[in-house]
């Protein structure tokens, strides 16, 4: 018989599981639970009817309570579109849930998609227990939560996580569809949860409500299933008393039911009942007849493999929490799932469950050959040098030991066992060692620096895989063994399982350089001289580095100054010196590639992104970007779609396909997709000049007008000021439009297209000397952007467009002719093509040129006021009418 | 109409990069006054620009046209040395030269002699 307080503490529990259950379950659940006391059942029920009335009254602190209920309270919801900590865009709210608000967010400092979990009004503290044991705990089969951050909103401060957003559905609503899963899935999934646990439980860290609904199934990029256990909502550090009790009544351990603390015991019952339902499609029969029973067979068997399933689940499932093994030993019995096929091996299985479980070791691999053999060879220094070389050169070996290689295994050699066998040199590791590569290091005293040299030799041809070399001030040695093994890693396709990162005194300036960086292209500048004081307070992260490289490639293309991509070249490279195989390192390198015209390395750097990060958007939408200017655009078109199925509610990818869909004269499907991306992230200026851009192309004025005014509302920009000149330009007011055009290039002064049309306009206007001073000033521009990169075809086509109105015109036709061959499919080309042939009074190459051209841009040029005379000409006419369909 | 020298652009790949490479000949055959027709043996559309070194357009042509293609015969007007850049058309794809190549396997030197 129980005490009074024993019992008091059984009824609380019991009140706190029911309120958690759909209220028609409530009885059903009473009646189990309680199947040995109809006095605690019945005073359950009471408390659980009066709380129901009293609307959760004594569940929550009544300060609490009151927070909530205070009128005008605003409630800290975020708002798609909006940016929080200047660094989160949030892109949706996911769902709520009794105490927490979930929304979709993109994470501008890593490039990424995330959960972000924050309280409701009132509920701030009940998140604490989640940090406390969450953070702790990372490994792919647990939901990663990343960090805790505050955001000030017009409700006060908020507290908020950050977590890893996983795409997929829940374990119990695939039960809910296919009744159990199929027998290879049920081995797989039951595996990772085990290890999930297991690392949780070596964390210390209790999940305390572990259940179908807690466990995500995705995808991994294989295709081959990942599960992840999420919501430690009710975990708790197992060292920390908690007052919050928790669990799911059908997962519940028997222990709990009688008012025992949860106990990792209790959460490998859980996992027990889970396993069950995922192999038979129900509960144990304890469950359904909830007792203390033991469980001797699972349900509905009917072959040896769920016979063999007994032999794991059932152990997990016993009534006396001391005899149920512990979650690293239920995994060790899936580690060798090919043993649990075989009948004979269930045997070893149950004894290794039992005792030996320990001393698993990846088998499966130890016969195997390895694909790569490293020899890492002695290092290479001066006496003053050698004792730091090869403390470098052992933390190089443990790094490239921790990377992973996907499908095939490598070994590395370290160069004590170099030494040991007397290998010096590339050609005695082949030889001795029979290794495939070998990696040479030399380290030299460079004044107060070090610079340190590496070699990657493939011991097969003999070939330098990669010659690195780095120089370091003090400031920077310890980060020589990173970028010794980036080197490697990049080279080999390797993975490192470090994570990118910085100090956290240099994070304020680094994330508000980043916010400007991406907040839109007028906002660069003011960046760089963030990224240049995180570097300065981090000298050993490449991030900032990376960050300034982006900054000073975006004002590049701003202002077209070179000096912009020599300082973005040199804080590549100093970023390389540092990581050359971090992702962000790679992405600016690639930026600095694609800018400069050198696709190939772009797309290089690109595509080892994919490779390190696979769901990284930002690879995918710079990919397609780089196909767009080779030439590629089924490519491009691939790339894009993947970032928006990647991330279908980020507006970047919308924003580069509708430019695709505009640069390929498909004004329709670009507005559709400016229009996406608007709806998505709804306070951005570009957005809105994006879409009046392209509905001054489709000639819906009124529409263009209100897009463009909205825009300028939200910020004043070059861009925007000349697209509303362009529409009065077209509409045959040039005094106007000239003011606008003005405007536009006294902000951005750099820009040949503005400095193009208010030429056109002056021109038009009969004002002959300034216009011809406006060509010749852009064409200086197009000219400086051309050396940078001379296999731009549009800038060649804007090129050709300026000879042709400064009377050069076997200049202007070899500039069109080039531009066609660089970008045949490219609108701006075509426009231009037309446009430079009717100014050099070559009607029938404009018509050849219009003939090529999508019937969008030759309805928009009918009203170019330089075009009225090819627009009335019978054969533009035919031709237009031939594109129409007849 | 046959022409005195026959040059062809064949299509290489070279380190996993197509080229357009010119078979083209050495010193003492191209003279001023001679004829060159260029051609690629699957028929594929040549075009030869002439460069400058630093690998930019228009640079000095011996034929006094920038751009030269497979569908006529052209005449050598210019003795010296040329460089130029070569492209072959597979389909849309454009192969070869582009604006910036240096040192390029697409492309080479016309050498023409004066006589």
């Amino acid at each position: 018989m129980q005490n009074s307080a024993e019992n008091d503490e059984r009824v609380m529990t019991l009140v706190r599981a029911a309120l958690r259950l759909p209220a028609a379950e409530r009885a059903e659940f009473l009646r189990v639970a309680c199947v040995d006391s109809a006095e605690i059942r019945s005073e359950v029920a009471g408390i659980v009817e009066w709380e129901d009335r009293m609307g959760d009254f004594l569940r929550e602190p009544l300060i609490d309570l009151v927070e909530l209920e205070e009128p005008g309270t605003p409630q800290p919801f975020f708002q798609p579109g909006e940016s929080v900590s200047d660094r989160f865009v949030i892109l949706r709210e996911v769902g709520q849930g009794g105490m927490g608000i979930v929304y979709e967010a993109f994470d501008r400092k890593r490039n990424r998609r995330i959960a972000i979990k924050c309280a409701k009004a009132g509920f701030g503290r009940l998140l604490a227990p989640e940090l406390e044991g969450a953070l702790r705990v990372r490994h792919p089969n647990i939901c990663l939560v990343n960090d805790t951050h505050t955001a000030t909103t017009e409700a006060g401060s908020i507290d908020f996580l950050t977590m890893e957003f996983i795409e997929g559905e829940t374990l119990s609503v695939r039960l809910a569809r296919q009744d159990r899963l199929a027998a290879e899935e049920a081995m797989e999934v039951a595996r990772q949860l085990c290890a999930g646990l297991a690392a949780a439980h070596h964390s210390g860290i209790l999940h305390r409500d572990l259940k179908p609904t807690n466990i995500i199934l995705s995808k991994q990029e294989d295709g081959r299933v990942r599960a992840v256990i999420t919501d430690f909502g009710l975990a708790a550090e197992l060292q920390v008393a908690s007052d919050l009790d928790g669990g799911t009544p059908r997962y519940m351990a028997p222990e709990l039911w009688n008012g025992e603390k949860p106990s990792k015991a209790s959460d490998v019952y859980a996992l027990g009942v889970i396993l069950h339902e995922m192999v038979t499609g129900q509960p144990p029969r304890s469950v359904q007849e909830r007792g203390n029973n033991a469980v001797t067979q699972l349900n509905s068997l009917n072959n040896e493999q769920d016979k063999r399933w007994n032999e794991v689940i059932l152990p997990c499932l016993d009534p006396d929490p001391a005899m149920r093994p512990q979650a690293d030993e239920v995994l060790a019995v899936f580690e060798r799932q090919s043993w649990l096929r075989s009948p004979m091996a269930a045997v070893t299985v149950l004894a290794l469950l039992v005792g030996a479980a320990a001393l698993w070791q990846p088998i499966a691999n130890v016969f195997k050959p390895a694909d790569i053999r490293l020899a890492v060879l002695p290092i290479q220094a001066l006496p003053d040098l050698r004792e730091m070389g090869s403390g470098i050169v052992q933390d190089v070996v443990e790094r490239i030991q921790r990377s992973q290689r996907n499908g095939a295994t490598l070994v590395v050699i370290p160069p004590s066992e170099a030494a040991r066998n007397n290998v010096n040199d590339p050609r005695d590791a082949r030889i001795v060692l029979h290794a495939t590569h070998a990696l040479q290091i030399e380290l030299r005293r460079n004044g107060d620096r070090v610079t340190a040299d590496e070699s990657l030799i493939d011991l097969a041809t003999e070939a330098h895989l990669r010659d690195f070399q780095g120089q370091y001030a003090a400031t920077t040695w310890g980060n020589i063994p990173t970028a010794l093994t980036g080197a490697v890693t990049s080279s080999l396709r390797l993975r490192q399982t470090e994570a990118e990162s910085i100090s956290p005194a240099a994070t304020l300036s680094y994330d508000r350089g980043l916010s400007l960086l991406h907040e839109d292209r007028y906002t660069k500048v003011e960046a760089v001289a963030y990224f240049e004081e995180a570097a300065r307070l981090d000298p050993r992260s490449p991030l900032p580095l990376a960050g300034l490289a982006e900054a000073h490639i975006g004002n590049f293309k701003l202002t077209k100054q070179p000096a912009e991509l020599e300082m973005a070249r040199k804080a590549v490279q100093a970023a390389q010196a540092l990581n050359p195989d971090s992702v962000t390192v790679r992405l600016a390198s690639g930026a600095l590639n694609e800018v400069t015209g050198q696709s190939e390395k772009a797309l290089e750097d690109y595509r080892r992104v994919q490779e390190l990060e696979p769901r990284n958007v930002e690879a995918y939408i710079r990919t397609g970007r780089t196909y767009e200017a080779v030439n590629m655009p089924d490519n491009a078109l691939q790339n894009y779609q993947k970032a928006i199925a990647l991330q279908p509610e980020y507006y970047e990818a919308y924003e580069w396909l509708g430019t695709y869909y505009y640069y390929a004269g498909k004004y329709t499907e670009a507005a559709e997709q400016f229009q996406k991306a608007i709806d998505r992230a709804p306070g951005r200026s570009n957005a809105y000049f994006n879409l009046g851009a392209v509905l001054d192309d489709l000639n819906r004025d009124d529409e263009a007008v209100a897009a463009l005014q909205k825009s300028l509302q939200l910020k004043k920009t070059a861009r925007a000021l000349n697209s509303l000149g362009a529409i009065l330009a077209y509409q045959g007011k040039d005094k106007e439009a000239a003011d606008f055009y003005e405007q536009a290039v006294e902000l951005e002064p750099g820009n040949y297209k503005y400095r193009l049309n208010v030429a056109d306009s002056y021109r038009r206007l009969g004002r002959r000397s300034q216009s011809l001073a406006q060509y010749r000033e852009g064409m200086k521009y197009v000219l400086g952007e051309l050396r940078q990169n001379p296999r731009l075809g549009p800038t060649r086509a804007f090129l050709g467009y300026f000879k042709s109105r400064l009377d050069d015109q076997s200049g202007a036709e070899e500039e069109i002719t080039e531009a066609l061959t660089l970008a045949p499919g490219d609108s701006n080309v075509m426009r231009f093509a037309i446009l430079v042939h009717e100014a050099l009074g070559q009607r029938k190459l404009a018509l050849d040129a219009a003939n090529a051209a999508p019937k969008e841009l030759l309805i928009e040029l009918k009203r170019h006021p330089d075009l009225a005379d090819l627009s009335r000409d019978s054969r533009y006419l035919q031709l237009l009418s031939a594109k129409n369909g007849g | 109409m046959a022409a005195d020298i026959e040059i062809k652009v064949r299509l290489k790949t070279i380190n996993g990069v197509e080229h357009a490479v010119p078979d083209l000949p050495g010193p003492g055959v191209m003279m001023k006054g001679k004829t060159v027709r260029y051609s690629n043996d699957d028929k594929l559309p040549v075009t030869i620009v002439f460069v400058t070194a630093d690998g930019n357009l228009n640079g000095p042509s011996p034929f006094g046209e920038p751009r030269v293609s497979d569908q006529e015969t052209h005449t050598l007007i210019h003795a010296g040395q040329f460089l130029c850049g070569c492209r072959l058309m597979k389909g849309t794809q454009t192969i070869g030269w582009m604006p910036g190549d240096k040192d390029s396997p697409s492309g080479g030197v016309h050498d023409v002699g004066p006589h």
